[in-house]
């Protein structure tokens, strides 16, 4: 410590209130004070800052309110007796509760704590199940949507299709009359010869002779289309269940195909180039009829139109 | 050398369906449990639906197997925040009358440990609860009041002891 002075004197009177400054010190301690007498007020200070000790006799007074017991009051017995309603014992201890039972008092107590035991009410029933239930709400409205959406779409573009052939089949468009016009024109005949009548006689005339096909002998052939055999070329028996041709999805570019015959061989008949218009109409009409010459009716034919492509045998 | 692949089961959410069967199986229970608790017959209602609204949000993330013990400790935990909040906690003014008459129902002995029921508390009430009327394990009810098994436990043993001295003072009854 450095000599005592005006800078440092507090430490030193510090030291001294606490009584550790050496002989030397407080020499110099004394020596300072003569040279400054008005400090010694401040020396009194200090030593009147000492802190007495705390009496022991100052307690808390909830101190026992504060402790825990570790037992919580169940004695030993309790405990065993406790435990077990709770089904919780050990063998060991279910032996020594069981040598314990064979005292009376033991044996009321064990029956009173079994009143403990609660009971449900089943009474007492929750009476907002209805509110909590939920429903699939959202997809029901999802499937409907949907349903209706498709039941529009189909219903639309089945009436466009039926509207598109309808038009294309109009009696301005088409190259013959048709079907009913020719049935009252020569309702005798009936839908056979109205297939003769669908020309001119001249044109027939002139279509017989260059195919070189007897005109009187035909033969009622009827058939209908089915897409469901039209790929190939194949002799197919006709069948009686066929989807008419009207269900189907006739895409419009096949009005503007011609109908392509299969050449006349051994197994198929020749079709007058005159009923290949005709074909085309009775396609898109569902039915086909016509007639083949005695040589030829037991020959097949066949013919195509766009996607569509039929045979007939008349076996 | 034998290999084994175990493929791990997917947790299989709740069906709307299963939800409601929820509903139909423990929102009894759940209310029996509450209503002993709350002793207020609205407040239990409400409790109950907010637990089931609560379970729909989370529907697609619990199987129809927890949704009970969920649905327990969802309105436990749920009553317990109401009665901290609203200080409704052994406030004997707001029981309601018609959930008390029906200890008329109730034999003598149950009379007597329904008002020793009620003097327990809160914890020790609802534990004790979930061990008789539900039988759960010390472990689930540990689980759905968040205490240790050891906790409640003890607070098992101390109930069953406050309810044996209410018996054993209710002489006439016994």
């Amino acid at each position: 410590m450095n000599k005592i002075n005006l800078y440092n004197y507090e430490a030193y009177f510090l030291d001294y209130a606490e009584g550790n400054l050496d002989a030397v010190q407080m020499q110099e301690l004394r020596l300072f004070l003569e040279l400054h007498p008005e400090l010694e007020k401040d020396l009194l200070d200090f030593q009147g800052c000492e802190l007495l000790p705390i009496p022991s006799q100052i307690t808390f007074p909830g101190k026992h309110s504060l402790i825990r017991d570790e037992e919580y009051h169940l004695t030993e017995l309790e405990m065993l007796v406790i435990g077990k309603i709770e089904n919780t014992l050990h063998a060991s201890e279910e032996l020594y509760l069981g040598i314990e039972l064979a005292n009376p008092s033991v044996q009321q107590e064990l029956e009173i704590y079994r009143k403990t035991i609660l009971k449900e009410n089943k009474n007492i029933l929750f009476s907002r199940k209805n509110r909590l239930k939920r429903h699939n709400k959202s997809m029901w409205i999802k499937y409907a949507a949907a349903a209706v959406s498709i039941s529009i779409a189909l219903f639309w573009f089945s009436s466009l299709q039926n509207s598109q052939l309808e038009q294309n089949l109009g009696e301005d468009k088409l190259p013959f009359p048709s079907a009913k016009e020719e049935s009252k024109a020569n309702p005798e005949q009936g839908i056979i010869m109205e297939v003769g009548k669908t020309s001119s006689p001249m044109q027939l005339a002139d279509s017989r002779v260059e195919e070189n096909l007897p005109t009187e002998v035909l033969e009622r052939q009827e058939i209908q289309l089915d897409p469901t055999q039209s790929k190939s070329w194949k002799k197919l028996p006709m069948e009686l269940d066929m989807e008419p041709i009207a269900k189907m999805d006739i895409n419009p570019a096949i009005l503007k195909l011609d109908v392509e015959v299969k050449p006349a061989n051994e197994e198929y008949a020749s079709i007058p180039d005159l009923l290949k218009d005709q074909v085309k109409q009775k396609i898109l009409k569902n039915t086909v009829k016509f007639e083949l010459p005695d040589d030829e009716k037991s020959k097949g034919f066949a013919f195509s139109l766009g996607g569509f492509e039929l045979s007939h045998s008349s076996n | 050398m034998q290999f084994l692949f175990v493929r791990q089961k997917e947790a299989q959410k709740m069906t709307t369906s299963e939800y409601n069967q929820s509903v139909d199986l423990f929102s009894d229970k759940v209310f029996r449990f509450i209503i002993k608790n709350v002793r207020d017959k609205e407040l239990a209602n409400d409790i109950v639906q907010e637990s089931y609204m609560r379970l729909w949000e989370q529907v697609d993330n619990i199987e129809m197997q927890k949704a009970k013990s969920w649905l327990f400790s969802t309105s436990y935990r749920y009553m317990i925040d109401l009665l901290r909040r609203d200080k409704r906690k052994g406030d004997m003014n707001e029981v309601n009358k018609l959930y008390m008459a029906h200890n008329n129902q109730y034999n003598d002995i149950n009379e007597v440990l329904n008002h020793a029921l009620n003097r327990l508390p809160q914890v020790q009430k609802s534990v004790v609860m979930l061990r008789d009327y539900e039988g759960y394990s010390y472990e689930e009810i540990a689980e759905i009041t968040k205490l240790t098994a050891s906790q409640v436990k003890v607070y098992i043993f101390r109930a069953r002891k406050t309810l044996k001295d209410y018996l054993v003072s209710m002489e006439t009854v016994l």
